[in-house]
């Protein structure tokens, strides 16, 4: 694409979808660090599967409206939690295994429905997103978004933090697990729900899950490890979108592989990665053959 | 017991129908390193659970300096048997002992003069001064134990419970913590520890609970850590019916 040819109107569709995706690298970057930290990472691959009935029953209602779409797939995540939460505390699953039944179910019943009602061509918009297509209203929401999870993030710091680190500690502190957990969860579904039109259910995952374990793989602060997530995840956000407007790629897909570069160069050059590690323990085998030398 | 400074009054603490703790009457002055005693499945953890909270009674109840505990009761601080901290957080040593002060600071207020100093003071209480820029993740599991303590230290909590805090520690280390929390009580706070760890419970114990689902003899060490009470705590189990 020429962007020199441009008109006013494209180059605000244009600076409408950067800053969408931007605020949607924020989002997943800092919710990213929570999942990982509490070994959850593939929760939001769950959640984002799970979202698929609620939009497919909202589409055979509704139609193609982006607002019953969006309530839709915000009701079947919300349920989808809530559900995991309880079978985890009332059956003997773990949350993991009952988010790994609840999302082959979740999956299968919502392709049925969207295959049903429309064409392949919807069925890929939803999975893979189309960030050209953002409205204002996708504008306002990922707005919104940004402000409940930063939000969030500043007033409950400690609390997000003594949860994710240490939750028996939390709760010897007096601190409300359970409404933190779900708080976060909540989050999770509120953002997905929101990268639903620009990146689709399954690409939206690249968010939380790349810039979080590139940015574990540099950082020894657990707030430096949030900021530098939320900066991957934006700066890959703008860089993915612009690579896909420079060769017609889907957008989604373009933001998630500048992500997974990132998380590929991460894991060769980051001070926990292959070549420090590697380097390090070179170090300690000269170290341990010099003194075995001095013993001999 | 007059004196005492927790008090546990005809407590029964049960999972179902079963109790674990069994109308028990037990009470441990200020000042005291108290060592819970008693075989496995004797009650300990329930006790010491019970005691900040986290598991409802039955009967009876938990107070300190006469006023009723639990229910997240900022005065006492239970430091668990199997630790629930993970590695994917990046934290220095000193971020951790930070932590104590959270539940002070409360959401958005930042750190003062005096919680610094806490802090600094319970690093130094644990000897972890040297550790303090160093990442948690990369201590050995006696020095994250430590860490554990000093954390709790940072709390300002008066009374301190561990479940089984020697536990996975090497004999040296084991002995050192051990004398740490013995001096943490000899400054006028309250230490109850659960062990099955004799000689150290010999070593730095001032009072003793021996515990075999109800109570068997609560007192001063000398007192009542006797061989016919310890092989009374150490019997078969106790079976009861729910109070």
């Amino acid at each position: 694409m020429d962007l020199l040819a441009l008109d006013e109107a494209g180059l605000r569709l244009l600076v409408r979808a950067a800053l969408v995706a931007v605020l949607l690298g924020i989002c997943g970057g800092l919710l990213g660090c929570v999942l990982l930290a509490r070994r959850l990472s593939l929760l939001a691959d769950a959640l984002a599967h799970s979202l698929l009935p609620g939009i497919g029953v909202a589409w055979i209602l509704c139609g193609m409206s982006w607002t019953a779409i969006l309530l839709g797939g915000l009701g079947a995540g919300l349920a989808t939690a809530l559900c995991a939460g309880l079978l985890s505390r009332l059956t003997r699953l773990a949350e993991d295994a009952a988010y790994a039944g609840l999302l082959s179910a979740m999956l299968a019943v919502g392709v049925l429905l969207i295959s049903w009602k429309g064409s392949p061509g919807d069925l890929q918009h939803l999975l893979f997103g189309q960030i050209l297509a953002v409205g204002r209203a996708d504008l306002v929401l990922a707005g919104i978004a940004t402000l409940a999870t930063v939000g969030a993030f500043t007033i409950g710091y400690r609390a997000i933090l003594l949860e994710c680190f240490d939750a028996d500690f939390h709760r010897a502190c007096g601190g409300r697990g359970a409404l933190v957990h779900l708080g976060l969860l909540g989050l999770v579904v509120v953002v997905l729900v929101t990268a639903l039109h620009s990146l689709g259910t399954l690409l939206a995952l690249g968010l939380f899950t790349l810039p979080a374990v590139s940015a574990s793989l540099w950082c020894e602060r657990w707030h430096r490890m949030l900021v530098l997530s939320a900066s991957l995840a934006a700066a890959g956000a703008v860089v993915g979108m612009g690579a896909s407007l420079m060769t017609g790629a889907p957008s989604g897909a373009c933001i998630v592989t500048c992500l997974g570069l990132v998380f590929a160069g991460s894991c060769v050059a980051a001070p926990n990665g292959l070549l420090q590690r590697g380097r390090h323990h070179h170090h300690q085998r000269e170290d341990a053959a010099d003194h075995c030398e001095r013993s001999v | 017991m007059s004196g005492d400074a927790l008090a546990w009054r005809n407590l029964t603490v049960c999972y179902g129908t079963r109790p674990v703790v069994h109308h028990l009457d037990a009470g441990v002055p200020r000042g005291a390193c108290m060592a819970l005693v008693g075989r496995n499945g004797a009650g300990k953890s329930s006790l010491l659970r019970a005691t900040v909270g986290w598991l409802p009674w039955t009967t009876g109840a938990i107070t300190l300096d006469d006023v009723p505990a639990g229910g997240g009761d900022p005065r006492l601080h239970l430091l668990t048997q199997h630790p629930t901290h993970t590695s994917a957080v990046p934290l220095t040593v000193a971020d951790v002992v930070a932590q104590g002060r959270y539940r002070l600071l409360g959401c958005l207020r930042g750190f003062s003069a005096d919680d610094h100093a806490a802090c600094t003071q319970a690093l130094a209480a644990m000897a972890l001064t040297g550790l303090a820029g160093r990442p948690f993740a990369r201590l050995s599991g006696g020095q994250q134990q430590r860490v554990g303590i000093a954390r709790a230290l940072a709390t300002g909590a008066e009374v301190l419970l561990l479940d089984e805090p020697f536990a996975g520690l090497d004999p040296v280390a084991a002995a050192d913590l051990a004398d740490r929390l013995r001096r943490w009580a000899d400054d006028g706070r309250l230490v109850v520890f659960a062990t099955h760890e004799l000689d150290l419970v010999r070593r730095i114990a001032t009072h003793a609970l021996l515990l075999n689902t109800h109570g068997v003899a609560c007192g001063p060490f000398a007192e009542v850590f006797t061989d016919a009470s310890l092989a009374a705590a150490m019997a078969a189990p106790h079976v009861a019916e729910r109070a």
